[in-house]
C-alpha cells in the first residue's frame, strides 16, 4: 500500500468523498436546526449560555474531514461544504453567516494538524483542533450574536462552547470516522484501513 | 497493444487471498473480450485495475505492471454514476474535464446521446434529471457519458445485467455501433453472456482464485474447457436454452399444503418494484405482523446493518447463528459469515438479504430481482432455496426479467409499460432568482445589517424589507410556490431571532431593552429573507456561477455540486431505509432509531461517493495534460444570470443602505 502520498494532492476520491458526506452532515444540520435547536434553545431559556453546549454539533464535519482525508483545507472544505446545504435548505436564522461561522470552527482544527505537519491524528489532537476552533467560533458570536452579555457571562458562554466542542465534535466527529471505517466503508482512505484492520485484530 | 498486463497480482484490503493471481493478458487494438468468470473471481477488480481507478484508490495492494491507452469504464452501478442534475451536464462532464470550448461540447453530447439511442427525436428531454430514468435508459446516459472523451479502450462491468431483455439490447447496440465505428478495445463482463458472443473476438477466463484459465476464441475455449467451466458456473450457451428444470435444481416433495410462487414480469421501469412494495404494505396493514412476511426488497443494500454477515442474519430474524448459518448455505454463502456487508458486491448482498427473506419460510414472500447478477452455481443454490421455501407452504411473489426463473412459476404476472416515469418532473423546480444572487443578496443584508447605528434605523429597513418581500411574493407566483413550500420553516426562524434579543437582555450587565432588541431585529433583517432564497437550487446553475462568475478552482466546486446532488438523494434513501427497518421489525424508536439511520445513510453516502469518485476518474475529472498539470476545466454552459436578480440586488442594496445611513 502506498502511503507517500502528496499533502497538498487531493485524490478525486478525496474530494467527492469528502464532498458527500460533508453534505449529508449538512442535511443532518438542517434537520437538527428545524427539529431540535427550536425545542433545546426553549428549554435553554432557563439560563441561555447552555444551548451554547449545542456547539460541537455543527462542528463535526471539521474534524471528521480532516480525520478522514488527512490534509490540509479538508477542515475548511467540509465546513463550508455542510454550511452551504444547511443555509441552502432554509429555516435557520443565521442565513449565509453560517459560512463565517464554518471557517472559525474550521480553523481550529486546521491549525493544530498543521502544528504536528498533517503527521498524527489521535483522538487527543481531534479534541484540541475542536477546542481551539470553539474559541474562534465563541469569539465571533461575541461580536455577531451575543454582544451584550456581561462579561461573567460571557466567559460562562466560552466554557460551554468549547466543553461541546471538545466534546461533541472532538470525540465524537473522531469516532464517527472510526464507526465508518470499522465497517470497512471508507477503505480507501488510510483512516478507515486503520480502524478497518483494528476491527478484524478484534473479531480474532 | 493497447491492453498489456504482466503478471498481475491484486490483494484488495482486508481480504484473506489474493483476488487476481498472477494474471498475464494482451489486448489488441480493436479487439473485443468477453470477460468470464465466477462470482467473486475478480471481475470488476480487474476492469478496475485496467482503468487505473484501483490504483488511485489505494485499497488493495498491487504488483505486476499494467500498461493501458486511455479508458473508460462503465461501473456497475449507474445510479452512483450520474455527476450532475441533468442528463445534458451528466453527459458533457467529460467533455468540460478534457476542457472542451463550451460551443462544442452542446454538439459532442448531442451525437453521444444520439450514438446510444437517446437522441433528441425519441422524446428524451437533456434537460431531465437522470434519476428519473428506467435503468436501460441511465446505463445508456452513462454510457454516452464516457464516449464524449472518445475512449480508445472501453471497460464494460456487466452492462446489461440488471436490464430486461429489450433494455439489455439497446444498450448492447448502442456499445456495438460505437465500437465498429472507432475501432476501439473493448473489455466486457457479463454472466449471461450469450447475446455477446456474436460481438466478441475472444474470451478470456478466470476461476475462482482470480486466475487466468483460458483464452480464445469462444468456441475454441468452450470445446476444450467445457468441463471445468460448467463445474465453475458459467452461463454457457446450453444452459440459456436449457429447460430450467435441468439447470440441477432438485425436485423437492410438497409438505402438506402447498406454496405457490407467483413471477410478476415485464420491461424495466414498469413498476414491478413499486407493486412489489403496495403489495408488502397491504399485507401489513392487514394487520398481519412483520413476522409473517419475507422480503428482498429493490435494493438489498438497504436491508444490511452495521454488524458482519453472521450476525446481521440472525439479528434481523431473530434466530441462532445456527439458523442463520444454515440460511447462509442455502444461497450457498457459507464463506462470508464473518464478511462486513459494505465489503460485499451487489450480488453477494442480494444473496444475503434473500437468505433473510426464506430463513423461516414466512407465509407471504416477495422477492425483487433474486437472481441478477448471478453465476450458475449461485443462481441454483437461490432457486433451490426458494424452490424449497415454496415446498413449506410459502406463497412467493417475484419481480423478474429472468426467463429461467420465471419457468418456476406456478402463475405469471404481467405488467405494462407505465406512464410513472414519464411523468417525473423534466428537471430541478426554477426559482425566479439565480442561487448566486440570492447569496450575494443575503450577504449584502448581512454586512448592511452589522452597520445599523440605532434600533429605529434597524426597525425602518426591517419595514421597508417586509413590505418589499410581501410585494414580490404578490408579483410572483413562481416565488410564492417557492416560499410556499417552505412554509414551516419560519417557526424555527422566528425562534432564532426572539432568543437572540431575549438572551441578550437577560444577560447584560444592565438589562437595557434597546440593544436587545436592536440586535433581534438586525438578525431578523437578514435571517428572514433567507426564507425567500430557500428552494430545491439547480446545483448546474449555482457550480456554474461559483466557477464562471465567482472564479472559484472548479474541481472542489463541482465536487461540492455532487455533494449535494448526491444529498438530494438522502431523503428517499432514508425513507426507504426507515421502511424496510419497520418492514423487518427491526427499527428502534424515536432518537435511537433517528441514530441508527443516520448512520446508515453515512455509510450509504459513503458507498456510493467512491464509486462516483471512480465514475468521475474515468471522466476525465482528474485529467493531466503531457506535462502532469491538470487540464484547465470548461463548462458546458455559460453561468446564467436570472431575469430578476439585477432587481434583486439593488433593492437589498438599496434597504441595506436605508438602514445604515438613517439617523
Amino acid at each position: 500500500m502506498n502511503n507517500k502520498t502528496n499533502l497538498f494532492k487531493w485524490r478525486v476520491v478525496d474530494l467527492v468523498t469528502l464532498a458527500v458526506l460533508s453534505a449529508t452532515l449538512g442535511v443532518a444540520f438542517w434537520g437538527y436546526d428545524v427539529f431540535v435547536w427550536p425545542l433545546a434553545s426553549t428549554i435553554g431559556v432557563i439560563y441561555p449560555p447552555l444551548s451554547e453546549l449545542q456547539l460541537g454539533v455543527w462542528m463535526i464535519p471539521a474534524v471528521f474531514g480532516a480525520v478522514l482525508v488527512r490534509k490540509p483545507g479538508a477542515a475548511l472544505y467540509a465546513e463550508l461544504v455542510a454550511a452551504t446545504l444547511e443555509t441552502l435548505l432554509g429555516g435557520n436564522p443565521w442565513s449565509w453567516t453560517n459560512l463565517v461561522s464554518g471557517a472559525a470552527q474550521a480553523a481550529g482544527v486546521e491549525i493544530v494538524f498543521a502544528i504536528v505537519a498533517w503527521r498524527s491524528y489521535t483522538v487527543w489532537l481531534a479534541a484540541a483542533g475542536a477546542a481551539i476552533s470553539a474559541v474562534f467560533e465563541v469569539f465571533y458570536e461575541y461580536v455577531a450574536w451575543v454582544p451584550e452579555y456581561s462579561l461573567s457571562q460571557k466567559i460562562v458562554y466560552m466554557v460551554c462552547g468549547v466543553v461541546s466542542g471538545a466534546v461533541i465534535a472532538g470525540v465524537g466527529g473522531w469516532y464517527l470516522v472510526r464507526a465508518l471505517g470499522k465497517v470497512g466503508a471508507i477503505n480507501s482512505f488510510a483512516a478507515g484501513r486503520e480502524a478497518r484492520l483494528a476491527a478484524i485484530r478484534e473479531t480474532i | 497493444m493497447t491492453i498489456s498486463v504482466r503478471h498481475l497480482t491484486v490483494r484488495l484490503f482486508g481480504a484473506g487471498r489474493d483476488t487476481l493471481s498472477d494474471i498475464t493478458l494482451e489486448v489488441g487494438q480493436g479487439e473485443r473480450v468477453l470477460l468470464l468468470g465466477p462470482s467473486g473471481s475478480g471481475k470488476s477488480t480487474l476492469l478496475q485495475t485496467l482503468s487505473g481507478g484501483l490504483q488511485s484508490m489505494g485499497s488493495a495492494e498491487i504488483s505486476g505492471v499494467v500498461t493501458v491507452a486511455n479508458t473508460g469504464l462503465l461501473v456497475q452501478n449507474p445510479e452512483d454514476a450520474t455527476v450532475a442534475d441533468t442528463i445534458f451536464r451528466d453527459v458533457a462532464f467529460g467533455a468540460e474535464s478534457a476542457g472542451m470550448p463550451t460551443l462544442s461540447i452542446a454538439n459532442l453530447v448531442e451525437s453521444a446521446l444520439d450514438a446510444v439511442g437517446l437522441a433528441a427525436e425519441t422524446g428524451l428531454s437533456p434537460a431531465r434529471q437522470p434519476q428519473s430514468l428506467s435503468g436501460g435508459e441511465l446505463q445508456r446516459v452513462c454510457l454516452a457519458g464516457l464516449l464524449t472523451l472518445g475512449p480508445r479502450v472501453l471497460l464494460l462491468d456487466e452492462p446489461t445485467s440488471a436490464l430486461d431483455a429489450d433494455s439489455a439490447g439497446a444498450v448492447r447496440s448502442a456499445i456495438a455501433e460505437y465500437l465498429s465505428a472507432t475501432d476501439a478495445t473493448a473489455v466486457i463482463s457479463e454472466h449471461r453472456f450469450t447475446p455477446w458472443l456474436a460481438a466478441v473476438d475472444r474470451v478470456v477466463v478466470l476461476n475462482q482464485r482470480g486466475e487466468l484459465i483460458a483464452n480464445g476464441p469462444h468456441d475454441e475455449v468452450f470445446a476444450k474447457h467445457g468441463e471445468e467451466l460448467r463445474s465453475l458456473g458459467l452461463w454457457l450457451p446450453e444452459f440459456e436454452t436449457a429447460e430450467a428444470r435441468s439447470l440441477g435444481v432438485s425436485e423437492v416433495k410438497q409438505a402438506g399444503k402447498a406454496g405457490r410462487i407467483i413471477a410478476v414480469v415485464g420491461p424495466s421501469g414498469s413498476g414491478k418494484s413499486t407493486r412489489l412494495n403496495l403489495e408488502v404494505e397491504e399485507f401489513l396493514a392487514a394487520g398481519n405482523q412483520s413476522t409473517q412476511l419475507g422480503w428482498l426488497p429493490q435494493n438489498p443494500a438497504h436491508v444490511m446493518g452495521r454488524t458482519h454477515v453472521l450476525e446481521l442474519v440472525s439479528q434481523t430474524c431473530q434466530r441462532s447463528f445456527r439458523d442463520a448459518q444454515d440460511a447462509l448455505h442455502l444461497v450457498g454463502l457459507d464463506d462470508y459469515e464473518m464478511a462486513h456487508p459494505t465489503e460485499l458486491s451487489g450480488g453477494e448482498q442480494r444473496r444475503v438479504a434473500l437468505a433473510i427473506a426464506l430463513l423461516e419460510a414466512r407465509p407471504r414472500i416477495w422477492l425483487d430481482e433474486p437472481t441478477v447478477g448471478l453465476d450458475l452455481n449461485a443462481w441454483r443454490s437461490v432457486v433451490n432455496a426458494i424452490e424449497q421455501t415454496k415446498a413449506k407452504g410459502s406463497i412467493i411473489t417475484i419481480a423478474t426479467h429472468d426467463p429461467q426463473l420465471i419457468a418456476f412459476a406456478d402463475e405469471v404476472v404481467e405488467i405494462r409499460h407505465s406512464p410513472s416515469v414519464a411523468a417525473m418532473p423534466e428537471s430541478v423546480r426554477e426559482h425566479p432568482f439565480s442561487p448566486l444572487a440570492g447569496i450575494l443578496a443575503s450577504v449584502l443584508l448581512m454586512v448592511a445589517a452589522f452597520l445599523f447605528a440605532s434600533l429605529k434605523a434597524a426597525m425602518v429597513a426591517l419595514g421597508a424589507e417586509l413590505a418589499l418581500a410581501v410585494f414580490a411574493l404578490v408579483v410572483s407566483p413562481k416565488l410564492r410556490a417557492a416560499v410556499s413550500a417552505h412554509s414551516g420553516l419560519i417557526l424555527p426562524t422566528v425562534l432564532g431571532v426572539a432568543s437572540v434579543g431575549f438572551s441578550n437582555w437577560l444577560l447584560s450587565s444592565q438589562h437595557l431593552l434597546e440593544p436587545a432588541l436592536l440586535l433581534a431585529t438586525r438578525t431578523a433583517f437578514f435571517g428572514l429573507p433567507s426564507m425567500l432564497m430557500a428552494a430545491e437550487v439547480s446545483t448546474s446553475w449555482l457550480g456554474d456561477q461559483l466557477g464562471q462568475t465567482l472564479r472559484l478552482s472548479p474541481r472542489p466546486v463541482v465536487a461540492a455540486m455532487v455533494g449535494l446532488n448526491r444529498a438530494k438523494l438522502l431523503r428517499n434513501n432514508w425513507q426507504t431505509q426507515a421502511r424496510i427497518r419497520k418492514v423487518f421489525g427491526t427499527a428502534k424508536r424515536g432518537l435511537s432509531e433517528i441514530g441508527s439511520l443516520t448512520v446508515l445513510s453515512l455509510i450509504a453516502a459513503t458507498r456510493g461517493a467512491q464509486t462516483t469518485a471512480l465514475a468521475m476518474e474515468n471522466r476525465g475529472f482528474d485529467l493531466r495534460d503531457s506535462s502532469g498539470k491538470l487540464v484547465r476545466r470548461t463548462w458546458a454552459e455559460q453561468a446564467r444570470w436570472g431575469k430578476l436578480d439585477a432587481a434583486l440586488l439593488s433593492l437589498s442594496l438599496l434597504v441595506g443602505v436605508l438602514g445604515v445611513l438613517w439617523r
